[in-house]
């Protein structure tokens, strides 16, 4: 495994970004915070439309238009992102922190090579030649398992199948060496076996190359494997944060309760039955006075209706935003 | 590649035969001979008739035109410019038309691509504003209306510039930019909206992820795919500058083929109505041909040898 | 009670018993603030009356088409109508825009001009779009041999250089249709519109809709392999009947944005030929016919042109900023 010192190589701090649309405006990210420390994974777990990707796109100041960050910072070795130039942002992005993006079939640019791809990443952020330049990205295609590299690196991206554009997606990103990089859905757009092999080879990658990986996805699974933390997102909150044990062995949240329920596992009892989670996700626009998730939410209390819960320290590192951490508390006290 | 080219280019000798024998069979459909309607008397007109072989049966006729045509003879003017060979008539007068057609082109490419690319670049903006209402003003006003208006603005009214022939350098200017105008906003049209589209792609998100600059991710990662739709459209655009020739060479008097091609319907020369029709649909079939194979060339995605 | 700011919560919380009591199933659906659900031609409808440009658009072309329509009716002056000693009059109180060189009142002139041009516009679209859908539909649906068959037919006409083919069959079917007009073997309605405007819908309907051909195929194409089109397969429809209440409603769409934008193309085609001199037959006049009539005089009148030519710039403009509309409000997608 790889070191983890203590020091913190990025810390977010209440960050908010809102789409300003025509329908008004979608309050997509809503104050979330979480730390990560150098050669830390932390996973971001959430369904479609819950902020994940957009929050990790704030870090590199790439949110796509009509988007923008209006309040909170994100600290990156000390400097704050948020109020970074696009000049200095450039030397940030693809070098410091780079990422790879959930579709591979879209995300290379048909009419270059691959190879011209990436020797352009390196041609900006390093003071290699051509030559160099040409063996450092046999190195990286080597490393990402992508056999003949010679000859691949003069291909077109459709000359490539999903699973080896998204290889190409991460030799990419590894170009530079970053210290951070964001796995934004790396897998879901791939088939089963694909996913499987993509995962492997960023298991293989993280214990050989020291760099803090987020890993964003909606399936807790694949987050169990890499991961040493979590953060579940929901409506644009972190509802819930922790080790991945707390996450999986003392969730706190009713939201990661129906996740955990929603995963299958193959030692399951023949009886246990997959449940999913009713109901529909709320209108961002106008968020819910309460907790976003009291709607959908089985062990929904007055209060959550109309109170937005506090962030709860439930344990060490591990805090959850429900009302019913809070219930526990107010127990213990009255029964004293 | 090679063989896709040889297979296109098979196909673009059918259509151009095709087209050819459409041609002969329409101009025979017309009913009476090109001299019925001079002021012959009737022995005259089949002496006329036998003299350029209009009274054999249609096969016949047909076989001699195809036969001529792939010796690269269109036949002999009847009228305007009696027994000159269609073909001299189009070597004297078309390197007239190509010039205007070829500058007006290159007018329309220059200015309309970095035109497009700056109303996508900034959408939303004034800038953007005026360049799509000069640009959609710009595809609905009929070259001829453009010709006539801006020659009587510029030539009668201004006298700034000559109203016909080609004699001085500013003779050119009415004629191609009246001609190169409707393509040029059609073009930045285009451009404008392939580029829009190819800056919402997610490889420029991930050019932009990769550190890159707005100018590279705009002029090599967008650019590129967004002059692929434009390169379509080159072989519309020569075959629109060959025919809307007709009607700037009619407005400002420049002897071109286009010229002789309105007199020959006004005079009904058949032969050379034929014979151009010939003529600029081969070059129109070539030029669709070449803007094939040039956007295979820039598009890696199609294979060449399907 | 207050909870107070603890290793467990950051700030003081007020909270009581009651608060912790279950909500009802009610309370919690109150809470859902849903989006309104809209139909897809609903949520068009509401993208298109949001964007101006086409609102207004749409007003420019009700306009032309009262003006066309009713304008003739209610002028003192018929189209062909000669008024002695009212020849070249400049625009007036009693002629507007005008009279012409043989003392037409050009007003009347204009909107008749506008209704052929329109016309023209409407019904070669038409004609396109019933000819290609019926033809890419058939070719989409049935596949195979016959698919392989009728789109080469397409790639020729299409490859074939359209504006030359339509002047010579302009000139060609002039003639024929002359006569067959002579001997007013037309049916009554067509009789009315002269051998010029039969002869630019032969055109047309000959070779215009290729293009709308190729858009029904790839649509159907697309759709047949769609789950809804097998449910109904299953379920016992035969082609006619896919074709007529699942295909075409669902490109519907683009069909309706295609053929608008074939609307102007065609009163421009018209334009180019009246300008050639093979358009509509004299005396009727398309707004065509009336721009390149007036270039006789154009250094002495050049209101002649400015009337006629406006008018067609104003409609194509309108037609092609609809269109566009359209083209958003019905597929954002396409933006």
């Amino acid at each position: 495994m790889a070191e983890t010192n203590n020091q913190s190589l990025l810390s977010v701090n209440d960050l908010e970004v809102s789409f300003f649309t025509y329908a008004g405006e979608v309050k997509a990210v809503r104050k979330i915070s979480y730390d990560l420390k150098f050669g830390e994974v932390m996973g971001i777990v959430g369904e479609s439309g819950s902020g994940k990707s957009v929050s990790s796109f704030g870090l590199m100041g790439i949110i796509p238009e009509p988007g923008k960050i209006i309040g909170g910072s994100i600290v990156f070795e000390g400097r704050d992102i948020t109020k970074m130039s696009e000049k200095e942002l450039i030397k940030i992005r693809g070098k410091e922190v780079s990422m790879i993006f959930q579709d591979p079939m879209t995300s290379l640019n048909p009419v270059f090579t691959v190879g011209n791809q990436i020797d352009e990443s390196l041609r900006k952020h390093t003071e290699l030649n051509k030559e160099q330049r040409k063996e450092r990205i046999i190195e990286l295609f080597k490393l990402v398992g992508i056999n003949q590299p010679e000859k691949r690196i003069k291909q077109y991206p459709h000359e490539f199948s999903g699973g080896m554009r998204q290889r190409v997606m991460i030799a990419m990103a590894l170009a530079c060496n970053p210290k951070l990089l964001i796995a934004d859905e790396p897998t879901t757009a791939l088939d089963v076996t694909i996913q499987a092999q993509i995962l492997e080879l960023l298991k293989e990658l993280r214990n050989k190359i020291n760099m803090s990986i987020i890993f964003i996805t909606h399936d807790l699974g694949v987050v169990s494997e890499i991961c040493d933390k979590v953060a579940v997102m929901y409506a644009g909150n972190i509802i819930e944060r922790g080790s991945i044990d707390d996450i999986f062995y003392n969730p706190k949240h009713p939201y990661t309760w129906g996740l955990l329920k929603s995963v299958p596992k193959i030692n399951a009892d023949e009886h246990e039955r997959l449940i999913p989670i009713e109901g529909t996700p709320v209108d961002l626009i106008n968020p819910p006075q309460g907790c976003a998730f009291a709607p959908r939410c089985e062990h929904c209390m007055k209060i959550c209706l109309t109170k937005k819960p506090p962030v709860c320290q439930v344990g060490e590192n591990h805090e959850a935003l429900c009302w019913l951490s809070v219930k526990e508390e107010f127990e213990k006290e009255a029964s004293k | 590649m090679a063989k896709y080219i040889v297979k296109r280019i098979f196909g673009a000798v059918i259509t151009i035969f095709i087209a050819a024998t459409i041609t002969f069979l329409l101009m025979k459909f017309v009913p009476g001979s090109p001299f019925t309607s001079e002021k012959t008397n009737e022995i005259a007109e089949a002496a006329l008739n036998e003299k350029y072989g209009l009274d054999k049966p249609v096969y016949v006729q047909y076989g001699k035109y195809l036969n001529q045509l792939i010796h690269g003879d269109l036949g002999v003017s009847y009228k305007i410019q009696k027994n000159v060979p269609v073909v001299d008539i189009i070597k004297q007068s078309f390197p007239v038309s190509a010039k205007i057609g070829g500058i007006a082109i290159l007018f329309a490419v220059l200015f309309g691509v970095p035109i497009g690319c700056v109303a996508a670049l900034k959408r939303g903006k004034v800038l953007d504003g005026i360049i799509r209402v000069v640009s959609t003003t710009g595809i609905a006003i009929p070259g001829f209306v453009l010709a006539t208006g801006s020659m009587l603005l510029f030539s009668i009214e201004l006298k700034w510039l000559p109203t016909y022939g080609l004699d001085k350098p500013s003779s050119y200017i009415l004629p191609v930019f009246t001609l190169g105008f409707y393509p040029m906003c059609y073009i930045a049209r285009i451009m404008r909206s392939s580029m829009l589209e190819a800056l919402g792609q997610d490889y420029i998100r991930t050019a932009r992820a990769k550190g890159m600059t707005q100018f590279i991710t705009t002029f090599k990662h967008a650019m590129k795919n967004s002059l692929i739709p434009v390169i379509t459209y080159f072989g519309p655009l020569v075959a629109y500058t060959l025919t809307g020739g007709f009607v700037v060479e009619k407005v400002f008097n420049i002897n071109g083929l286009g010229r002789y091609f309105i007199k020959s319907i006004e005079n009904r020369d058949y032969n050379i109505i034929m014979g151009t029709t010939v003529f600029l649909a081969t070059l129109i079939i070539l030029m669709n041909l070449v803007c094939d194979i040039l956007y295979k060339v820039v598009d890696p995605r199609i294979k060449l040898d399907q | 009670m207050i909870l107070k700011n603890t290793k467990i919560f950051s700030n003081q919380i007020e909270v009581c018993a009651d608060d912790f009591a279950p909500a009802t199933n009610k309370e919690k659906s109150n809470l859902v603030t849903l989006g309104e659900n809209t139909s897809y031609w609903q949520d068009a409808w509401r993208r298109l009356k949001q964007n101006k440009i086409a609102m207004v658009s749409l007003v420019i072309i009700a306009i032309v088409f009262i003006f066309a329509i009713v304008g003739p009716l209610l002028s003192p002056y018929t189209y062909d109508q000669q008024v002695r000693g009212d020849e070249n009059l400049f625009p007036c109180l009693k002629h507007p825009f005008g009279t012409d060189n043989l003392g037409r009142d050009l007003l009347v002139r204009t909107m008749i001009g506008s209704r052929i041009s329109l016309l023209i516009g409407v019904g070669a679209s038409v004609l396109v779009l019933v000819i290609g859908s019926i033809y890419g539909a058939i070719s989409g649906l049935i596949g195979g041999k016959v698919d392989t068959v009728m789109m080469r037919i397409v790639e020729v006409i299409y490859s074939l250089p359209d504006m030359l083919v339509i002047i010579l069959l302009r000139i060609v079917l002039n003639d024929p249709l002359q006569k067959a007009f002579d001997s007013g073997s037309f049916l009554g309605g067509l009789q009315i519109l002269g051998p010029g405007i039969i002869a630019m819908f032969i055109v047309y309907g000959l070779l215009y809709w290729v293009g709308m051909a190729r858009i029904v195929r790839g649509q159907v194409l697309q759709l047949k392999e769609m789950e809804f089109v097998n449910a109904a397969r299953a379920l016992g429809a035969d082609n006619k009947r896919l074709i007529k209440k699942h295909l075409l409603p669902n490109c519907v769409g683009q069909l309706v944005v295609t053929t608008m934008l074939q609307i102007p193309s065609a009163i421009f085609t018209e334009a180019f030929l009246s300008f050639l001199g093979i358009g509509v037959s004299k005396p009727l006049a398309s707004l065509g016919s009336l721009a390149s009539e007036a270039l006789n005089g154009i250094s002495s009148y050049p209101y002649r042109l400015l009337f006629p030519a406006a008018t067609i710039s104003i409609i194509i403009l309108a037609f092609n900023l609809f269109g566009d509309g359209l083209r958003d409000a019905l597929d954002p997608r396409l933006k």
